[in-house]
Parts: C-alpha cells; sequence; structure tokens
C-alpha cells in the first residue's frame, strides 16, 4: 500500500492557477524527485505536502488525511527543508538540530535525554559533531545546508520533503548529502519527495522522477523514461543531449550552433 | 553520543540576577533623606514575617519611611522593569526584530493620549492607583494596541508580522497627532503631561503594586512558559508551522501578554524608554540569544536596573528628582553601546 498518496492537488495563487489537479501516491522508501523548469509548480507542489500551503485535494499519510490532523501531529509525519531557510545567525548549531524534536516535545516543555540522544548521532552522522558550538552565523553554505538536512532527520519523520537539498553544495559535499539520504532511506524506510534542478544528479539517486511543466505532470517514471531529449528539451526550452554513461543518464547542455 | 553543546540557562546566572535585585533593592531602602542602616531594615523586615520577631530599633517614623514610601517604590520599580524588560523581549522574538521594543505597536502613543485627556481635563491628577489617568492611560495603550492588530490583519490575507508593525507606526502617529494638539489647546497642563510622559516612580504606594502584581505574575507565567516556542519562532512563520507550531496564535497570545503587562506598566509609572531594549539585548550579548536565557535574565536585570535607575534619580540633585525615563536613557544608552562595541556575538 502506498505511504503517501496524494489526490487531485490544485493550487490557485491569486487569479493564476499555480498546480492544477495533481496525484500521486508514494511507497513507503521509495525516493521521488520532482523536476522541471522555474515556475513550474515544484515548490508550490511541496510546500502543498508540507501544509503550508492552502490547496483542494486530499494529502494522505499512511492512510490519515493530513488536513483533518493537528500540526503537531502533521509535523510527526511530515518533514520540510525548504530552499531558503530563515537562518538565526546567532543560535548555535546544536540547538537549531533540536529545534527539530520539537513535535515530539510537549508544548510547554522542554526536551528529554531521548531528544539529545537522537540530535547527538545525527550530528555525528553527518559530521556535524564540531559544528554544535559554533553560531549559525559563522557556518559556510555547505555547513549550513547539512544542519537544516539534520534538523528536518531529527524530526523522525517517515516522509522527508527537500526543496533543493543540493543547491549550496560543491561536489563532494552534494554526494555525502545524498549517500547519507540513501543510506537512511534503506534503514529507516525514509520515503523522500524533493525537487533538484541537477537532472543528472535527479537521475542517479532518486527511483522516479516527475517532470512538472506549468504546473502539470509531463511525464512520470525513472530515469530512463523521463530524461529524454525530446522531454527536457521542450520543457525546459533548453538545447542538451542525453549520454548514457554506466547506465546513468547524464545531461549535457549543448552550445548554440553558429547560423 | 549525546548532544553537549546547547545553549541553557545556567543556575549560576538566576543566582547572579536574583543577589543583584536583592542587592539594590537593600541599598535603595538605606538610602535617602533620613539615614536608616541596611541592617536596621533587614531585622524590621523579618520582624514583620509571619512567626518571626526580632528586636527591631527603628522608630516609629523610619518604620514609616521604609513601608510606605520606599519598600513601595523599590518593589514597583521592579516589577516596572521585570515587566517592560521581558514584554520588549517577547516582542523581539515574535517578531523577530531587534529593534522591536514594548511600544511598538501604538502601546506609548495611546497611553499619552490617554493620560493627556485624564490631565487636561482634571479628571485626576495622575498620582494613586483609584485615579483617572492610570486607568485612561492603561485603556489607551490597549485600545491603541487592539487597533493596530485589527488594521494589521485586515486586507492582508498573508498576515505578515511586518504589516502588523507597520500598522504600529501608523496607528501610534495618529494618536500622538492627536495628543500634540490636544496638549497644544491646554498649554497650562503641558508641564503636567510632561512630567507623566517622562515617567516617574515618586507617587509610588501599595496601591499601584497591587495594580500591576497581578498583571505582571499573570503575563510572565504564560510567557515564560512559550520560552522554547518562542526559539522556533526565531525559524520563521513557514519552518515553525513545519515543525507542528502555529505561529499566527503563537504570536497572538504573546502579543496581548507582552501588552497586557505593558499597559498596566505604563499606568503606573508613565512612559519609560529603553529598558525594553537594552535589558534583553544585553542579556543576548552577555548570556546568550536563547529566549530560554533572555526571558527569565531580562525580568531579573530589567527589575534591578529599574531600581538602580530609580535610587541614582532620587539621591545625586536630591531633593529634587531627575525623571526616571531621562536617566534610563542617560545612563543606559553609553553602556549598552560599550557593551555592544566590546562583544564578539553578534545581534
Amino acid at each position: 500500500m502506498a505511504l503517501l498518496e496524494a489526490k487531485n492537488i490544485s493550487v490557485t495563487l491569486g487569479e493564476h492557477r499555480a498546480l492544477g489537479s495533481i496525484s500521486l501516491s508514494v511507497q513507503s522508501g521509495e525516493w521521488l524527485t520532482i523536476i522541471g523548469p522555474n515556475g513550474s509548480g515544484k515548490s508550490t507542489f511541496l510546500n502543498a505536502l508540507a501544509s503550508l500551503q492552502n490547496y483542494e485535494g486530499l494529502v494522505t499519510v499512511g492512510g490519515k488525511s493530513l488536513s483533518e490532523l493537528t500540526a503537531r501531529n502533521r509535523a510527526q509525519l511530515v518533514s520540510y527543508v525548504p530552499q531558503d531557510p530563515i537562518v538565526p545567525l546567532d543560535m548555535l548549531a546544536g540547538d537549531y538540530v533540536l529545534l527539530g524534536r520539537t513535535p515530539h516535545i510537549s508544548a510547554l516543555g522542554v526536551e528529554g535525554k531521548d531528544d539529545l540522544n537522537i540530535v547527538g548521532e545525527i550530528l555525528s552522522r553527518l559530521d556535524l559533531e564540531e559544528l554544535g558550538s559554533r553560531s549559525m552565523g559563522s557556518l559556510s553554505g555547505g555547513e549550513l545546508q547539512r544542519c537544516q538536512l539534520a534538523r528536518a532527520l531529527a524530526q523522525m519523520t517517515p516522509v522527508i520533503l527537500l526543496d533543493e537539498p543540493t543547491a549550496a553544495l560543491d561536489l563532494g559535499h552534494q554526494q555525502q548529502a545524498l549517500d547519507l539520504l540513501e543510506e537512511l532511506r534503506r534503514e529507516r524506510q525514509l520515503t523522500i519527495i524533493s525537487t533538484m534542478h541537477d537532472l543528472t544528479l535527479a537521475g542517479q539517486y532518486s527511483d522516479r522522477l516527475m517532470l512538472f511543466d506549468h504546473g502539470t505532470v509531463v511525464a512520470d517514471g525513472n530515469a530512463e523514461d523521463v530524461i529524454k531529449v525530446e522531454l527536457i528539451s521542450g520543457t525546459y526550452s533548453a538545447r542538451i543531449r542525453v549520454i548514457e554513461v554506466d547506465g546513468a543518464q547524464v545531461v549535457v547542455p549543448r552550445t548554440k550552433e553558429p547560423e | 553520543m549525546v548532544l553537549a553543546n546547547y545553549e541553557r540557562l545556567r543556575p549560576v546566572w538566576l543566582l547572579v540576577g536574583i543577589v543583584s535585585v536583592l542587592a539594590v533593592a537593600a541599598v535603595s531602602l538605606s538610602l535617602g533623606p533620613a539615614n536608616i542602616s541596611v541592617g536596621s531594615i533587614i531585622y524590621e523586615i523579618i520582624d514583620r514575617l509571619p512567626l518571626l520577631k526580632t528586636n527591631t530599633e527603628l522608630s516609629e517614623i523610619h518604620s514609616n519611611i521604609v513601608w510606605e514610601v520606599r519598600l513601595p517604590r523599590v518593589i514597583l520599580g521592579g516589577l516596572v522593569g521585570a515587566t517592560l524588560a521581558l514584554s520588549g523581549a517577547t516582542y523581539q522574538a515574535v517578531f523577530r526584530n531587534p529593534l522591536a521594543d514594548p511600544y511598538l505597536l501604538g502601546a506609548a502613543a495611546g497611553a499619552g493620549l490617554g493620560a493627556t485627556l485624564g490631565l487636561v481635563n482634571r479628571w485626576g491628577d495622575g498620582s494613586g492607583a483609584t485615579d483617572a489617568v492610570p486607568l485612561l492611560a492603561f485603556g489607551g495603550a490597549l485600545l491603541a494596541v487592539a487597533i493596530t492588530y485589527f488594521m494589521g490583519l485586515r486586507g492582508d490575507s498573508s498576515r505578515s508580522p511586518a504589516s502588523l508593525l507597520l500598522a504600529g507606526v501608523a496607528v501610534a502617529s495618529f494618536l500622538t497627532a492627536i495628543q500634540t494638539f490636544v496638549l497644544q489647546q491646554n498649554a497650562d497642563t503641558i508641564r503636567q503631561v510632561y512630567t507623566w510622559i517622562l515617567g516617574r516612580l515618586n507617587t509610588a504606594s501599595w496601591g499601584e503594586v497591587w495594580l500591576l502584581l497581578p498583571y505582571a505574575i499573570g503575563t510572565s507565567c504564560v510567557i515564560l512558559l512559550n520560552r522554547r516556542i518562542l526559539d522556533v519562532m526565531r525559524l520563521g512563520d513557514a519552518e515553525a508551522a513545519s515543525l507542528g507550531i502555529r505561529p499566527d496564535r503563537t504570536r497572538k497570545i504573546m502579543v496581548v501578554a507582552a501588552s497586557l503587562a505593558t499597559a498596566a506598566a505604563v499606568a503606573v509609572s508613565g512612559l519609560i524608554s529603553f529598558v525594553g531594549i537594552i535589558v534583553p539585548h544585553t542579556i543576548r550579548i552577555l548570556f546568550g540569544s536563547s529566549n530560554r536565557i533572555v526571558l527569565p535574565l531580562s525580568m531579573l536585570f530589567g527589575a534591578s536596573f529599574m531600581m538602580t535607575v530609580d535610587l541614582v534619580g532620587r539621591t545625586v540633585i536630591s531633593p529634587s528628582e531627575i525623571p526616571i525615563g531621562v536617566i534610563t536613557a542617560f545612563c543606559g544608552a553609553p553602556f549598552f553601546i560599550f557593551v555592544l562595541r566590546s562583544s564578539r556575538r553578534s545581534i
């Protein structure tokens, strides 16, 4: 049975229909990546799944309708890392990650030993132990992004939503972050729904890609089905080639040919 | 492995805060035109506690000075300082704005207009807890915040905190314009109104203490219980919501609590500025930025700061007094700049 199910999700922003009736179901432990050009509705769709955006339609996780749950119960099922999070510069990184435990701490209470254990473990998994006592303002872009990921992982939800999780990372840290997500997915059956601009990475790490254009789904399937020259160059209005290297679809931009 | 590096309120800091309040209180009780030693005041206070008896050496006159003049004034000063510092810290947290102070949403302008109307119409003279002026100031402050709140939310579906702040600026200038006009039409009361606006504790009596105390206790409990939630709010509304917090509701509860506390403080002491900004920021710089540190320590150090300021105000040019609002800015601003410049932390 599918873990997360979305039925006929539509979002209207002002007069503009940002998403038109999108339905999908995601299995437990599946990694789905939504791709598409700027303004195609990727982030709006993630916001709707995270209940940060008013939408029409129904989203269920484990059979429970998210709109009928309290904010706290929703936050125990779905965690979310936005593309551009607000970072309190004078907060310690350790405290920042610890805030991820919020949905598991009673409303007016404070964290317990278990919460500190969970956060300590996640920090060591992401090689962040050294950063715990530094302020967020003193971290590099890559360290910040890993702290944000750590905070969402500390929430210990079955579903995690990631909006451009690797945009600020260099090649090595991109791989490190994505490899870690891949490990956690195997260990805890974590279900990941992400958006990505790097189509090659998206194809390599995800089980399934969905190509959005103007708020609708243009293609849905594995990398071989979706990363095709006709589909990608059409929706992105880009000149590309797709080369297969060791079974992975690699997207290579082509320069403009002289006329 | 357990997370070891995080910011928490250390008991020793709390202790330092409590000791500073008690020390300043003791000095304030003994200093004044009538010289009374700290020791005899301590005996006197112990003597009045239930079940305890000591040989108090104070004469009846001195005993009256301590009980009816100095003690209510010291306690009121402490309560006003604690309340204004806590309200300032709360506004800074919910609006994520370091410049936020307790008067941000129009409380000062509303209280100023209420008090001015009371004074020019001679409904009261601004002293005593049952006088019309403090009640008008209290009502004016709450009314101004309520107008700001509804103006700021209407017509803005996204309910951004910034629109609330802007509405506060508009409401404050509107009410100040009316107040200035009323004052200009009644030039004979300018001095009285001006004295009220600069803030004072010299008319303090037990009546005013009892007036402020329930608000101070009630609102500070509500705010302190939410100290961790206020840290979550530092991540912004969207992320707070994805962590299961309802940011709009939290902001509403915190604004109501902080505004009630501010209105009650303003009603008994006039407009004492600056405390709500410098105390919380000094705490952030010296101890840490988590609201679990900032909120409780702001109350304690706000109290001792205000008692110190009042002590200075009533002793340096004794027998006359310097208005308390003048000293908060005169002593507070240089001290704050010193702390700001000498700190390695950023705000």
